[in-house]
């Protein structure tokens, strides 16, 4: 599919190359060629990270999604066990290749017991920075804003480190208003898959992932065009259920599969693919101390997420929510095998939209898959449920 | 072990259980927590029964009967996938199996295991009952940063203020200073005992046998009664090490092994290695409530602080996988162990993951004979004696040629 009349410098002229590039951003995001140029490039592995603190300190951050399907494992399959999650195997996999060898550092949090010793492995077998962050999971900002903010500044101090470039206040909310006008950008763009489904979900996602492949400043620009470009299309007009995602925010299903879901006769509505991309809801505070604004956005203005502790606002309850805003007609639980946060949060999901009354199905994916068949046929029967049952 | 402080570890359980009965009929207040890096003394400060999930889900493999319950979390919607400690514990409730009260209040100390999250959101959400979350930063630099142990201070103050409202009684430091140093003596008879494993052969098995003595250090730390249980089982174990005497007619092979039992088939399991007279003179998973052999001590002169850095820093959960590499490296070079035994077990991650990694390392950087077997510390259907018994036998085998023709070379 021609994309035309967008940016040219940045943009690859079809929608295949940009799947090439989310796919193997470790060889060729277009943010690695700053490299050359002397920019640190900084690998970030799911979920979330604050970018804005890597671009002030003059640093290339990009998002990690592991080796989908397009890495063959030979050596992490001795170092994690069959039970573990297939993006830590590839992630490693891809280090063990040399795979990360324009990168500077790889930060890694506190989503799962796996990421955290996955962030040991890769320190023992490489000599890439590997920074480790612990996001606060007590759920009351007035006893967890001082440390996070503390941890922010650690965080900082490191990556400037590698950079060798620390920051002026200023900067940072330089960074911050860029992030946010990128997400506001991003936003917008979701608004033509949620509202009428003139961009799937399938689509925008490359999109999202292409962006952060990008420096944010290119993005922006590219996400200007395209903005522009969507007024030329037609609103969706099929035979459809509307359906919500939910589970894929960490390691992600093969980009084609996302297409084989939509291909069934589903409009994915909302989903969370790539979530730590579309983390905070609304824009971060641009005036004020930087890191605490961040800081801040954190709790008060992040999404419901399986890797953060929120038991203010249970997600289960927001889920409801969410499908009853978008008026929903069901709820496609996609979940990569052996990722806990995502198994154990849908006993939960499960039996709260069972009491709303709420169709769902779960479908186990893992990222390294390239036939969709049997994940088809499951939806196309879920589909056909809604639809004439 | 000596059958004397088996006896006296089963004698202190069994009353545990029977004062949380005690509590369900009189009404008592009681709290969830959990077992790695916590801060039970706090509770204990408020005399509040605490509850420990893991505790019970183990009791329900040991006895054979967490698969009905594992099944039952299942039917809910819980994964094969998921930790079936967790899925024993939710099955428990689900099924309304046991008599244990339930809890008034779930303190989710969250010292590196993510899956305590995840579990105590179910439990808290099962009972209706307020979560009160200690988030505990992951010792991600050599030391803690003072804003790591101010963070933490922060969060057992508000725990303590969530006692006080809870029991009506205003928080007594002393009755805690007082409680800390009972935890302090248990400390060091834990320490102590650890330490008389060096010698040859080791009075008791650090990881089989060391499961009576997690009871008392991690259950009912605090109390005086384990300090009793610890003052007289260092004395046991000492007239073990002047009688030369251990847990096996003769100690052929000193182990080091890291990661939790297979509960379900733990005599089964142990035999396996007792038939090579094989004994384990350290282990990893008897430090997950906290590490106490390199000197760390809870401090009555600081309370809130010294739990503060036990949680942070003297656990094996909180620690990097490094860091507990660095912990086996230890053991294996001056407890003397022969080998390395490393246990995988799928419900933990937290242990599990990267554990290839880890033999790599004992392997090839330290020269360490490494054995590495998988099953599971709750969920039967992934342990296979026949398999584990090839591994096992193949191990000791090759470590018995070694030695022999070492032996005849010399």
């Amino acid at each position: 599919m021609a994309i035309n009349n967008i940016v040219q410098q940045v943009v690859p002229n079809s929608l295949e190359s940009m799947i090439e590039i989310v796919t193997q951003p470790w060889e060729k995001a277009p943010l690695l060629s700053a490299h050359a140029k002397g920019k640190k490039i900084i690998g970030c592995f799911p979920v979330y990270t604050p970018l804005e603190i890597i671009h002030a300190c003059n640093g290339a951050a990009l998002p990690l999604f592991g080796g989908g399907n397009q890495v063959e494992i030979m050596n992490a399959d001795s170092r994690f066990a069959s039970f573990i999650c297939s993006i830590s195997k590839s992630t490693l996999e891809l280090q063990l290749q040399n795979k990360f060898r324009n990168f500077d550092g790889v930060v890694l949090s506190n989503i799962c017991d796996v990421a955290r010793n996955l962030a040991s492995v890769m320190k023992r077998n490489s000599k890439l920075n590997i920074e480790y962050l612990h996001l606060p999971q007590n759920d009351n900002i007035e006893i967890a804003l001082p440390y996070y903010k503390s941890e922010l500044s650690r965080f900082l101090r490191k990556v400037a480190d590698i950079t060798g470039c620390f920051p002026t206040d200023a900067s940072l909310s330089r960074s911050t208003a860029l992030y946010n006008k990128l997400r506001g950008l991003l936003e917008d763009l979701h608004g033509f898959v949620s509202n009428d489904g003139r961009l799937g979900a399938f689509e925008y996602t490359v999109y999202l992932r292409y962006c952060y492949s990008m420096l944010p400043e290119d993005a922006v620009t590219f996400l200007g065009s395209l903005l522009n470009s969507m007024s030329d299309r037609v609103p969706r007009n099929r035979d459809c259920i509307k359906i919500i995602i939910e589970g894929a925010f960490c390691e992600q299903p093969p980009i084609e599969l996302i297409r084989a879901i939509e291909e069934t006769g589903c409009w994915i509505v909302d989903d969370d693919f790539a979530k730590g991309l579309r983390w905070h809801v609304g824009p971060v505070q641009e005036k004020g101390d930087p890191i605490e604004m961040l800081a801040r956005s954190y709790f008060e203005s992040a999404q419901p997420s399986s890797v953060r502790h929120d038991f203010k606002t249970r997600r289960e309850d927001l889920l409801v929510k969410k499908v009853r805003k978008y008026n929903a007609d069901g709820v496609l639980f996609f979940i990569p095998k052996f990722c806990e946060p995502a198994l154990f949060d849908y006993a939960r999901y499960k039996e709260k939209l069972e009491s709303e009354g709420i169709a769902h199905l779960q479908i186990e994916y893992e990222e390294k898959m390239w036939t969709f068949e049997r994940i088809r046929s499951e939806v196309e029967t879920f589909v056909e449920s809604v639809l004439f049952w | 072990m000596s059958s004397e402080v088996q006896e006296m570890s089963k004698k202190l359980m069994q009353d545990y259980y029977q004062q949380l009965q005690d509590a369900k009929s009189g009404g008592k207040p009681t709290a969830c927590i959990m077992i790695s890096g916590n801060c039970v003394e706090i509770l204990r400060a408020f005399d509040i029964q605490p509850i420990f999930p893991e505790v019970n889900a183990l009791q329900t493999a040991i006895r054979k009967q967490s698969l009905p319950l594992i099944l039952a979390a299942e039917q809910r919607g819980y994964s094969s996938d998921n930790c079936a400690y967790v899925k024993a514990d939710m099955g428990m409730y689900f099924t309304k199996t046991g008599n244990l009260p339930d809890p008034s209040f779930v303190v989710c100390n969250y010292v590196g295991c993510n899956v305590y999250v995840k579990w105590f959101e179910h439990v808290a959400d099962y009972f209706h009952k307020p979560l009160i979350m200690i988030d505990i930063p992951f010792l991600r630099e050599k030391v803690p940063s003072e804003e790591d142990v101010k963070y933490v201070i922060r969060q057992l103050e508000s725990l303590i203020k969530h006692c006080e409202d809870l029991t009506g009684t205003k928080f007594d430091i002393d009755k805690l200073r007082e409680i800390l140093k009972y935890s302090r003596i248990s400390e060091d008879g834990w320490s102590q005992a650890k330490d008389l494993c060096k010698k040859k052969p080791a009075p008791f098995d650090a990881y089989f046998d060391a499961i009576n003595m997690m009871g008392p250090i991690n259950v009912l730390r605090g109390t005086k009664e384990a300090a009793e249980f610890f003052m007289k089982s260092v004395l046991v174990y000492e007239q073990l090490v002047k009688e030369k005497k251990g847990p096996l007619p003769e100690e052929k092979f000193r182990i080091v092994i890291e990661g939790p039992p297979p509960y379900p088939y733990y005599r089964s399991f142990r035999e396996l290695f007792s038939k090579w007279g094989a004994v384990a003179c350290q282990s990893t998973y008897s430090t997950v409530g906290g590490i106490w052999e390199f000197g760390f001590r809870h401090d009555p002169k600081k309370p809130l602080e010294s739990i503060a850095r036990q949680m942070i820093i003297e656990n094996l959960c909180n620690r990097s996988l490094l860091s507990r590499y660095n912990q086996i490296e230890s053991y294996v070079k001056n407890w003397s162990a022969d080998a390395l035994v490393i246990h995988s077990v799928k419900s933990c991650r937290l242990f599990s993951a990267g554990q290839g990694d880890m033999r790599d390392y004992f392997v090839h950087s330290l020269d360490t004979p490494t054995l590495m077997i998988e099953s599971d510390l709750e969920d039967p259907r992934y342990y296979s004696h026949a398999q584990l018994k090839n591994r096992i036998d193949a191990f000791f085998e090759s470590l018995q040629h070694k030695r022999l023709t070492a032996n005849l070379r010399t």
